[in-house]
């Protein structure tokens, strides 16, 4: 080389270091960042990635019968879980030998290998979190799979406890079902400010409805947790720390279930042979309950339908219209504030003498308690009831637990809050009033503006100062006259008229109840006079098997009515499944030892029952004790659509009273 | 042989012992990364690197001027082997870029570094007084552009890019027109990120596809591609970032023995590295890269002839643009290609090329002064 080259080339060549250098120190400068400035943010980046909780589902709490039999349990079952990535090749393809595979080993024709995909595109938001593919795995296919273990990198079987009803859709409405926490029962939690025995989190499975619901930090336990270490896959490689789970604790009912078995098939049959007959074709929703009258135990209960878990537990959601088996309160009221005599008698003339003169099924002639109980006499108890008058009617009926929940420790039980709904004491009188007051005002505060919007338009199209002076008169009368009807509506609609009262006096108007209400007013009229918080969970075990709460019976309040008054009642109530009385036929066959008292009723929700077409329908209702001598059970049921009492919800009663009292064998 | 021991005490022993060191830390952290393969990884590197040390040595016999005479040769082989890979070859990570015998690869992208960098070499040392318009330069640009292009079709964008960059460090040393260079190549490469920005947010046209394309954008923002090439980049900071100035300790990475990083035995090894060594080793790592560099330029400088000097710097130039590559891949600084560490990756093409590479070296360096006698 040449001595001028050669010095080019040094020149060069040091230049050339220099790039190196600063390249090599951008490097540098870069590795400082991330490893010194940016450290805490990696490292708790790898220390999130890298550690992981898996939950260790607690196995919840059985529900067992009061007599032994289990009715839910926690039974383990098999999920089939992959990671993501490695179900991909290197280039975001996915690896399709392992999915067919996988498809062939499941052998389920609806995961398909389309299918399996769809649900790994579906859950690529959380690459590290396995994405279950399927639950309940049989056992073949469990060992299949594990047969093939080594061909199937990322793919796992966990096992975990699977919610099972032993006794199929046995008494589903009370047991609830459980299912994932949704956003709003998280939000809910996270708006309340009680204290929590447990506090939620995305992802558990709690009880939505029912004991499952309204026991469920009972039932749950505590789930338990391991602390893993695991590699890309998500694969464990060791564990940290493990905390074993607490299994939930377990309730025993007071539901028996061979009177819950015997209430259920009753329900089925009657509800069967009522759709048979053309006037209760629509049955096939009711509820019934069977009350231990001592205690308020809920020894059975049922809903129907039950074909869906999402179905409403009518026995304690449903509102009906008692009708005539409200007239035992209206009998109470007339008797204690000695408006009337048990064995006075009242004329019946086949309807009643002051208007709406609401007829009656009772033949014409005399009646005194005994005999209007047993023929459910209209006149004689809307007599009754204006004698006592609307405050007593519902004085009585709340002194007998008729007003508000029953506090049954079932959630969702419906309160009767509402201005429609419930017992007509005076506070809801006038919350009703007041709302009916408002929409009729609504109503002519309507037909006003529509009428001031017809007079502009008029006045305008008018030409003549004859024909503006015409309209102008023709809107000042029609203004006079919507005003003044305004008022007379708004005085209706604020005020308690008679017929009212003669109608609540009968059942029928402005009141409905829950079978459950109906039920404990029932074991009130049979116990003397006290009302029992009615509940469904008798104790309480732990895992071991041990009681660790029992539940004693709750006095709510007691009624305050003379036992001679219950007595003319309850001997009234007797005389309806006597010869002549409405339950006769039902309970004939019942030895004379074993006396049932009951009370039919036949509702007529709204105006005159349901209408469809032509067609008329009503609600069978049917309130029952027995021993009548020494009241032990009380039994309520409503049968939607069942046309009358003994006809439909009193089949159901004779067959449980029959059962529970081992008639039947 | 007295003559031999006479070069091998000629030789070099700044950059060897660089090397050692790079070499063995190399073979430490490939033992760690790899300890989840079945595979004895250690061995066979330790196979190519004493392979490599053999024809190092069995070389210097030869004057590497030698090699002027088969430059037109070596510059037609490559085209050829690079072509027949790309026609004939096996597929690996999506390039068809390997001849397989058995499960024993070769990888021609990585051997035609070293023929090219000779061949180019004897190329511009020609054309010297050649080199400063834009017309003269023309040839020299397309005598790099065939086996660019025949890498593309594997394609190889990784390589491709190495054989750009070891061109325009030749041009440089050779003392081709700067002005032409930094415009072609300085605004090339803005130009590059221009479109690249422009395909990014405004959806420009392009050619590649949507993974290959993702590899350059996660550049702008990891989150691109978060089961692909930003997965990679991402988790490989979150090594590095995680080894801290200590480094968690070899075999004690959390990053690497929880294999959160794929290919970390090759490309994203330097990963590792910095996990388990910390900012103390990595950075003497890349420290001891800028002296074997540094070493290398001054062979390049002392170099007897031309020549010499030119394949020295070509070479300089592959083991650079290789570091800034792979290094700056993992910090995310560099778009994502699949071009392994020097000396430190795993892999039997790549071992053999770099030993080629320090062969030159220590032989330019060992001959330098044969005509000053």
């Amino acid at each position: 080389m040449q001595n001028k080259e050669r010095k080019q080339v040094e020149t060069l060549t040091k230049i050339y270091t220099a790039v190196v250098f600063v390249i090599i120190g951008v490097l540098i400068g870069r590795l400082a960042w991330l490893q010194l400035v940016e450290k805490d943010f990696y490292t708790s980046r790898a220390d999130a990635q890298r550690n992981r909780l898996m939950t260790i589902p607690a196995t919840r709490g059985d529900i067992i019968s009061s007599d032994g039999v289990v009715l839910v349990t926690d039974r383990p079952s098999y999920q089939l879980t992959v990671d993501y990535l490695s179900l991909k090749n290197d280039d975001g393809s996915y690896n399709e030998d392992m999915i067919q595979l996988l498809t062939t080993l499941l052998a389920d024709a609806e995961l398909t290998a389309e299918k399996i995909k769809e649900i790994c595109d579906a859950n690529s938001g959380y690459l590290y979190k396995p994405i279950v593919l399927k639950k309940n795995l049989d056992i073949a296919t469990v060992s299949r799979i594990e047969a093939r273990r080594n061909d199937l990198p990322g793919v796992s079987i966990e096992s975990s406890p699977e919610r099972t009803y032993l006794q199929g859709t046995l008494a589903s409405h009370v047991l609830g079902y459980i299912g994932e926490i949704s956003q709003s029962e998280l939000d809910a939690q996270n708006a309340s400010e009680e204290e929590q025995d447990y506090t939620y989190k995305m992802g558990d499975y709690v009880g939505k409805v029912g004991l499952e619901k309204s026991y469920d930090t009972v039932l749950r336990g505590k789930d338990g947790y391991r602390q893993v270490e695991v590699n890309a896959g998500g694969r464990p490689v060791s564990d940290v720390k493990i905390v074993e789970p607490e299994a939930g604790n377990s309730l025993v009912l007071t539901i028996d279930s061979n009177l819950q078995r015997a209430l259920e098939e009753a329900m089925d049959t009657t509800i069967a042979s009522l759709q048979k007959q053309s006037r209760s074709d629509k049955a096939g929703a009711g509820a019934g309950v069977l009350l231990n009258v001592k205690t308020g135990e809920v020894l059975a209960m049922a809903s129907r339908p039950d074909d869906n878990v999402g179905q409403q537990n009518r026995a304690i959601q449903g509102r009906y219209i008692p009708g005539s088996t409200f007239k035992p309160v209206t009998a109470i009221a007339a008797l204690e504030t000695g408006v009337v005599t048990d064995t006075e008698r009242i004329y019946n003339p086949g309807r009643y003498w002051i208007a709406p003169y609401i007829k009656t099924t009772a033949p014409v002639g005399y009646y005194d308690l005994y005999r209007g109980m047993a023929k459910s006499d209209n006149v004689y108890f809307q007599e009754l009831g204006r004698r006592a008058g609307i405050d007593n009617i519902a004085k009585y009926g709340k002194a007998l637990g008729l007003d508000g929940a029953t506090g049954i420790d079932l959630a969702y039980e419906n309160k009767g809050e509402r201005a429609t709904e419930g017992l007509p004491t005076p506070e809801k009188r006038q919350m009703y009033q007041d709302m009916a007051a408002a929409s009729s005002d609504a109503l002519w505060d309507k037909k006003i503006a529509e009428a001031e919007a017809q007079y502009e338009i008029d006045i305008a199209a008018a030409t003549t100062d004859e024909e503006r002076k015409k309209v102008e008169r023709r809107h000042k009368n029609n203004l006079a006259v919507l005003k003044s009807e305004k008022a007379i509506n708004h005085k209706w609609n604020s005020e308690w008229h008679a017929a009212d009262t003669f109608n609540v006096s009968i059942g029928q108007g402005r009141q409905n109840y829950t079978p459950i209400q109906l039920a404990v007013y029932t074991a009130a009229i049979a116990n003397g006079g006290t009302v029992y918080q009615p509940y469904v969970v008798k104790q309480v075990l732990n895992h071991a098997g041990e009681v660790v709460q029992t539940n004693e019976p709750v006095v709510r309040q007691e009624a305050g009515i003379s036992e001679t008054t219950l007595n003319k009642v309850r001997t009234a109530m007797c005389q309806v499944t006597k010869s002549g009385g409405g339950a006769y036929s039902l309970f004939a066959n019942f030895p004379s030892d074993i006396e049932v008292a009951a009370k039919t009723g036949t509702a007529q929700p709204g105006q005159g029952g349901y209408h469809v077409g032509k067609k008329e329908y009503y609600d069978g209702v049917f309130i029952a004790f027995a021993p009548a001598d020494d009241p032990e059970v009380a039994f309520a049921c409503v049968m939607e659509y069942g046309y009358s009492g003994a006809g439909s919800a009193g089949r159901v009663a004779k067959a449980v009273l029959e059962e529970y009292f081992g008639l039947n064998q | 042989m007295k003559n031999f021991y006479k070069l091998l005490t000629k030789l070099d022993y700044g950059l060897l012992l660089s090397l050692a060191v790079i070499i063995t830390a190399g073979l430490f952290v490939l033992d760690s990364a790899a300890a989840s393969k079945e595979t004895n990884y250690v061995l066979k590197q330790l196979v190519w690197i004493v392979a490599g040390a053999v024809v190092m040595l069995g070389s210097l016999k030869f004057d590497y001027a030698i090699l002027q005479k088969y430059a037109k040769h070596l510059y037609i082989f490559s085209l050829l082997f690079l072509l027949a890979v790309s026609l004939f070859g096996s597929v690996r990570g999506g390039a068809r870029g390997w001849f397989m015998i058995g499960s024993f690869g070769v990888q021609p992208a990585e051997y035609c570094k070293i023929f090219l960098v000779i061949s180019y070499a004897q190329f511009l040392s020609s054309r010297r007084e050649r080199l400063q318009t834009l017309r003269d330069l023309l040839p020299c640009f397309v005598f790099m552009a065939v086996p660019v292009l025949l890498l593309m079709m594997q394609p190889d964008l990784g390589s491709a890019l190495v054989y750009i960059f070891i061109m325009v460090g030749m041009l440089f040393i050779a003392g081709a027109n700067k002005k032409i260079l930094l415009t072609l190549f300085g605004g090339g490469t803005a130009v590059l990120i221009i479109y690249l920005l422009g395909v990014w947010k405004l959806d420009w046209w392009c050619p590649l596809q949507k993974y290959q394309l993702n590899r350059f954008l996660v550049l702008f923002d990891p989150s691109i591609d978060p089961q692909g090439a930003g997965y990679n980049v991402w988790q490989s900071k979150i090594a590095i970032g995680n080894g801290g100035f200590w480094g968690e300790g070899l075999y004690m990475g959390s990053q690497s023995t929880g294999a959160f990083m794929p290919e970390q035995w090759t490309d994203f090894i330097f990963a590792v590295f910095a996990e388990e060594l910390g900012f103390i080793g990595a950075s003497t790592l890349l420290l001891l890269f800028a002296f074997l560099l540094f070493r290398g330029l001054r062979i390049s400088m002392l170099s007897k002839d031309m020549f010499g000097t030119l394949v020295a710097a070509g070479i300089v130039s592959m083991y650079l643009f290789h570091i800034l590559e792979n290094a700056g891949m993992t910090m995310g600084l560099m778009p994502v290609t699949g071009i392994p560490l020097p000396f430190v990756s795993y892999g039997g093409s790549s071992m053999m090329t770099n030993f080629f590479g320090i062969a030159l070296l220590q032989n330019i360096y060992v001959h330098r002064q044969r005509l000053i006698f």
